[in-house]
């Protein structure tokens, strides 16, 4: 596996050494690419030998490979002349053992010509022919610098994805972004994209790019000095109110020391809790094929109600339902972030494929721990960002690193569903390790904000990075 | 002030304003009279149980009836008749009858604007009340509290919104799951309002609502309202997508009304106009219709007359009260007027004033933009006064309805600017009595909208084989669904079901009044305007920097385009010049795709198809408004060439058509072009003949808006000798905005009645120039300077393109 970050013009512009140092150290990158050479003094500066800096080469003729290891491979090939060397190079030795191959460019570009309801990718016959002449095109996994991150799309066998933010408008506009892909075996891509404001200083509730730059003139350049600080001396540095000040402080701290504080008052359901987290085929789908369900109080018990079947999208549902309403006692079922997509998503599909669990659905009592804590400011997470991904390993959860995102997995049921046959089958008995893991960090976060006991000293604070967060509503991404 | 209201012999005649009007010069050209009608009326107990007849104080009207027995019938409704008739009482009393029979019915009612929505759920609860019915109705839109919303979604009876708010809301369907089911009725009020890139929007925003109401197993009735168009059932059928039943048989009365048809005499100016025969001047040489009006005011407040004036600029309303002010110091009539200018810009507290003071007749005058057109109760005026035309009949109508109330009699003057439609309707005043002429256009071919509804019912729910029932042609819906895909939006295909991937709500990306994504918004430098954003097409037609634009009737000079960015804009400053800006283009049309065609026989062709239209906008001439004179010539463009693949049509004409006009002509009135110029190399038969093409396109975009209800703005053409495509004289009508709005399509199918008219205005000009005046063919939209222009040949060739449709269409 191969982490690779990549960095837009716009972002490594503005980027502090403090972020980027954070970027990396979030990401665990080994890779981090971005486009204009002028910068790699910087990145090598800040950076030093802990990741391999590229730029987008200038010299043009030969293929760069960037990095490889037992299983992958990651190239640079823009020219037709580069491509062939790329192939070349990759497609040697003994079939089985060969690593596999992802090929970064320049060349595809993704276009939509509205009126003509046509899509296009521009310089793909040119790009394909080396690949065709070594009958090589499902050997690689095109990566362009041309498409957004989350962009992934067959053409004619080149499967393409996207690994710029802010490539194409079309796809998409975005402010400063940070991508980063774990490249793996069987061209499964794990694509994160979080925002340039979720590192450094900037990843402090109340601390915008304008502050960052006042704190950082102030000689407050990290968070770590930020906790430090006292709110006289913060409001004084950096001309902040004392009620701002106070939150930024205490945002730093409960980033920095890992720890859970809650509003006075605040207080979660009493009842056990039953965990839920579901797998689907995409943002609005056509099934939910995993429901994972974990009741601690019961045994710690993890239960996997999935369906692999593509056309029987009632199956794991309505198995979950004769469940719950036999053995759920009325506990509170929660997942994080469901108001957003789990609740939402079993409660339409409910109504199309088991409408006789309507009531019984619509009378259980849904509890989102997301909403909860970070919209309703009920408590303050760690974590660079409020997803459970970063907030369960910030209060020492040691996730299984899977390298796969919610995105991903819908993509590979599609593929399977469009395609049902060995070689697109999902190792479903992996999927349910995954599914239960993700229960598991939920539980845990539930658990610690339970038994925390500190208090937040400031209240009715407007989180940024809660607006922040909630702006990508409606993704898999990591929730 | 009077308690009947005048007639026009009291306050208008001739000998009266010979003496009492400052200046007068036969003004009074003409007068109508539409006579009063008596309310057919049909006893509400015929149609409604005793329950609902009883407590109504009137009898139905017979339209009223007539649709309430239609859709009792089980069927779609669209009810065109007039302003006031009572088209609300309709649905509203039809859901009474539903609430009966089912007390959990629940209806959409879908109004066209805010304030409207706002207006009519007073007038629906009021009616609910009367006939003592449990059922609420509540508007549910932007301005919905919160803690509102999920009370209405779960409880209210009838629904109140709009189609930008509905867009939002399918996304959330499971929440409107009461309401979707139980929907036993949906109005869509005033839909002759969705027509253009809008109308589109609303058509398929309906389509998706459908798709979610069958989801949760309702087919409810559909009741359109909408004034008097050409074509209702048709336009009804495009917007909803299903079968509807007419009422246009109006039973509602209305008093005597009585129209003066009033010209501006000449500006007076220091120049040879005095000198010029009766057949030299130009309609473009008499005052502005806005000073004349506020004239024709003066004199009625002066005759105790309260009257309204209409104008359509703000800054017109504040110039016409400083007008008024001039005016009636000049009138020998001593009185003294009190005249107040109204409009949306000024404050609530200034606008209730004014309207408390016209209810309690405290004002003599109020000169008001199109903000007391509507909506707002000022109690009933003596007489209105219209400066120029208001685009559409069904506006003309509901400004003079502003003066006589129910069956009283009602007095207005019509003063008409000098452009082509107001002279139109000035020769011909019987125009404003014809019934159903304008029609509706909307069209759904545009692939740049559906393909965004597309995304958006993908995310609504999964699209399967199932939904072409909504989305049209499956050969279609497959491509944009494989365009999504490729484009990384979609995944998942129509047999398992295509679902939406992208990371936004698409339907935040919906712009309700736009085709593209590309969207410019416009930032006013000193001070704070409120304009839709405009197309890329649009900012470089109208909005290069250094030109002079309108909205809302105020002027405007760009300042900036702004583009190197994720949201291009455009700066402008408020302006007040007396200067107008024309853009020079280049102008071709490529690449011809024939839809649909007629074979006229004998050579002549007329098309309607897509092409790509290549436009270099590449200076732009500052002209006087009043006396058209080139101020400041070709000031430079540094604006990219621009094309768009768009709708268009296209007449043909056979070189015999081309030899016969000019033999037809005389050729004492052939045209040279001047040396240096791009036709140079032109010979005068040439030049003239393509003058005659050139001056038949201005024409027809020009008149288009007396049968078809559209924005000629958003209108361009072409006209050549011969166009290599096309092999032969041709000229071409396209839609100015991406992927085409179904504007040059809508003249194509209604080719002979615009021909018609406009042949009619041409002909009867009184510019009596061959190169015609403002009022016949002249565009200040055009892009070559209006030349060349011949109106002989225009005629002739409009007359024999009308004689070829007659001769095709009569075999």
């Amino acid at each position: 596996m191969i982490g690779l970050t990549v960095l837009p013009e716009p972002t490594i512009e503005q980027c502090e050494r403090t972020q980027l140092k954070d970027i990396v150290h979030y990401f665990d990158s080994e890779v981090v690419f971005t486009p204009d050479q002028v910068h790699e003094p910087f990145l090598n500066a800040t950076l030093e030998d802990s990741v391999e800096v590229m730029t987008q080469p200038l010299a043009r003729g030969r293929a760069t490979q960037i990095a490889c290891d037992d299983d992958t491979r990651l190239v640079w090939a823009s020219t037709p002349a580069e491509l062939e060397e790329a192939i070349q190079l990759t497609q040697t030795g003994v079939l089985e053992d060969r690593p596999e191959c992802f090929i970064l460019s320049d060349q595809l570009r993704v276009s939509v010509d509205l009126i003509d309801l046509e899509a296009h990718l521009d310089g793909l016959a040119e790009y394909r022919a080396p690949f065709d002449k070594h009958d090589a095109v499902d050997a690689f996994t095109h990566l362009t610098v041309e498409a957004n991150p989350k962009y992934r799309a067959e053409w004619e066998g080149i499967d393409v994805q996207g690994v710029m933010p802010g490539a194409n408008k079309q796809q998409g506009a975005s402010g400063a972004g940070v991508a980063h892909f774990e490249l793996q075996a069987g061209g499964v891509v794990g694509e994160k994209t979080r925002k340039l404001s979720a590192f450094g200083l900037q990843a402090v509730d109340q601390v915008g790019r304008s502050r960052a730059a006042t704190l950082n003139e102030a000689g407050i350049q990290s968070r770590q000095d930020l906790e430090s600080a006292s709110v006289h001396e913060i409001s004084k540095l950096a001309n902040l109110g004392q009620q701002t000040a106070r939150t930024a402080i205490e945002s730093a701290q409960v980033i920095e020391h890992g720890e859970i504080r809650k509003a006075p008052g605040a207080s979660l359901p009493e009842k056990d809790p039953i965990f839920i987290d579901i797998e689907t085929d995409g943002l609005n789908p056509t099934i939910i094929w995993l429901i994972g369900v974990y009741i601690p109080s019961q045994d710690d018990r993890y239960m996997p109600f999935i369906e692999t079947d593509p056309t029987q999208p009632a199956t794991a549902l309505e198995e979950f339902l004769s469940w719950l309403s036999e053995h759920g006692n009325n506990r509170p079922i929660v997942a994080y972030n469901g108001w957003n997509f789990d609740f939402p998503v079993i409660h339409e599909h409910i109504d199309e494929h088991c409408p006789q669990y309507l009531d019984f659905w619509e009378s259980t009592h849904r509890f989102d721990l997301y909403d909860w804590a970070v919209r309703k400011n009920n408590a303050l997470l760690p974590g660079l960002t409020n997803k459970l991904d970063d907030v369960a390993p910030a209060l020492g959860w040691e996730p299984l690193d899977t390298g796969l995102t919610g995105a991903e997995v819908g993509r590979l049921f599609q593929r399977y569903a469009a395609n049902p046959c060995p070689a697109t089958e999902l190792d479903w008995e992996r999927h349910k390790r995954y599914c239960e893991d993700d229960v598991r960090a939920l539980a845990h976060i539930y658990d610690r904000v339970a038994t925390a006991t500190r208090r937040m000293t400031t209240t009715n604070r407007r989180s940024t990075s809660a607006t922040e967060d909630t702006t990508s509503q409606g993704t898999l991404n990591d929730f | 002030m009077s308690n009947t209201t005048p007639s026009l012999d009291t306050v208008l005649n001739t000998d009266t304003l010979e003496d009492t009007f400052p200046e007068y010069e036969g003004q009074l050209v003409d007068t109508i009279t539409d006579p009063p009608r008596e309310a057919d009326r049909v006893s509400a107990t015929d149609v409604l149980p005793d329950t609902l007849a009883e407590p109504l104080e009137h009898d139905l009207y017979s339209h009223q009836a007539a649709a309430i027995q239609e859709l009792q019938a089980g069927n779609n409704v669209t009810v065109s008749t007039s302003t006031s008739s009572g088209k609300t009482w309709i649905y509203t009393l039809y859901f009474c009858l539903r609430k009966l029979q089912n007390p959990d019915a629940r209806a959409l009612f879908l109004y066209p604007t805010k304030a409207l929505s706002a207006d009519q759920e007073r007038a629906i609860n009021d009616l609910f009340n009367k006939l003592g019915i449990d059922a609420f109705a509540e508007t549910y839109d932007g301005d919905t509290k919160d803690d509102r919303k999920k009370l209405i979604r779960d409880r209210v009876d009838v629904v109140i919104s709009n189609f930008a708010g509905m867009n939002q809301y399918l996304e959330s369907h499971m929440k409107w799951r009461d309401v979707f089911q139980n929907c036993e009725l949906v109005a869509v009020d005033e839909c002759h309002t969705y027509t253009g890139v809008h109308g589109m929007h609303v058509a398929w925003v309906i389509r998706r609502l459908r798709r979610l109401l069958d989801h949760y197993g309702s087919d409810p009735q559909f009741v359109c309202s909408t004034a008097t168009i050409g074509n209702p059932r048709e336009h009804s059928e495009l917007l909803t997508g299903t079968d509807f039943q007419v009422i246009d048989d109006d039973g509602s009365p209305h008093g005597r009304r009585e129209i003066a048809f009033w010209e501006p005499p000449l500006q007076e100016t220091d120049g040879p106009v005095d000198e010029l025969g009766e057949d030299e001047i130009l309609p473009s040489m008499r005052r502005n219709a806005d000073d004349e009006a506020a004239g024709a005011l003066v004199h009625l407040a002066k005759n105790d007359v309260q009257t309204l004036m209409f104008t359509d600029s703000r800054q017109g309303t504040e110039i016409g009260v400083k007008r008024a002010i001039e005016a009636a110091r000049n009138h020998p009539e001593s009185s003294y007027v009190d005249i107040d200018p109204y409009h949306a810009g000024l404050s609530k507290r200034k606008r209730r004033a004014v309207e408390n003071k016209l209810s309690s007749s405290d004002l003599d005058g109020v000169i008001s933009t199109s903000a007391l057109e509507l909506g707002i109760d000022i109690g009933s005026m003596d007489a209105t006064v219209l400066a120029g035309y208001p685009g559409t009949r069904q506006s003309f109508w509901q400004r003079i309805g502003r003066a006589g109330r129910g069956t009283t009699d009602s007095l207005s003057v019509y003063v008409p600017q000098s452009d082509a439609i107001d002279q139109y309707i000035l020769d011909n005043p019987e125009y404003v009595l014809e019934e159903n002429v304008e029609d509706a256009v909307v069209d759904l071919s545009n692939n740049p909208v559906y393909a965004k509804h597309v995304l958006c019912a993908a995310s609504e729910r999964p699209l399967t084989e199932a939904d072409a029932e909504w989305f049209g042609l499956e050969d279609r819906l497959a491509r944009a669904i494989d365009m999504w895909q490729a484009a990384g939006q979609m995944v998942g295909d129509l047999d398992r079901g295509a679902q939406y991937n992208g990371s936004a709500r698409p339907q935040s990306d919906i712009s309700m009044y736009a085709t593209t994504d590309e969207q410019y918004k416009v930032r006013q430098e000193d001070g704070d305007i409120d304009m839709e954003p405009l197309d890329k097409e649009r900012v470089y037609r109208e909005f290069y920097p250094g030109a002079l634009v309108l909205h809302d009737g105020d002027q405007y000079e760009v300042q900036e385009v702004v583009e190197d960015r994720i949201h291009p804009y455009v700066t402008v400053e408020e302006s007040h010049s007396s200067n107008y800006t024309q853009a020079i283009h280049d102008k071709q049309i490529t690449d011809l795709e024939i839809d649909r065609s007629y074979d006229l026989g004998n050579g002549y062709q007329l098309c309607a198809g897509m092409g790509t239209v290549h436009i270099n906008y590449s200076a732009y001439n500052v002209l006087n408004i009043h006396t058209g004179e080139v101020v400041e010539p070709l000031v430079p463009i540094d604006l990219d060439p621009i094309y768009l693949r768009t709708q268009l049509m296209w007449i043909a004409f056979p070189d015999q058509a081309i030899n016969q006009t000019l033999q037809e002509i005389p050729s004492i009135s052939y045209l040279q072009p001047d040396e240096g110029s791009e036709f140079a190399s032109m010979g005068e038969e040439e030049y003239t003949i393509t003058g005659g093409l050139h001056g038949g396109e201005h024409g027809m975009i020009k008149m288009a808006p007396l049968e078809l209800r559209l924005d000629n703005s958003d209108m361009g053409g072409l006209s050549t000798l011969y166009h290599s495509e096309v092999g032969s004289a041709v000229w071409f009508i396209h839609d100015a905005v991406e992927g085409g709005i179904g504007f040059a399509h809508s003249i194509y199918e209604n080719f002979e009645a615009v021909a018609q008219r406009t042949l009619e205005r041409i002909d009867d000009c009184d510019c009596g120039r061959d190169v015609g005046c403002p009022a016949c063919l002249m565009s200040s939209q055009c892009g070559n300077q209006n030349e060349p222009l011949h109106r002989p040949a225009a005629v002739s060739l409009l007359g024999k393109a009308i004689n070829q449709v007659e001769t095709t269409t009569s075999d």
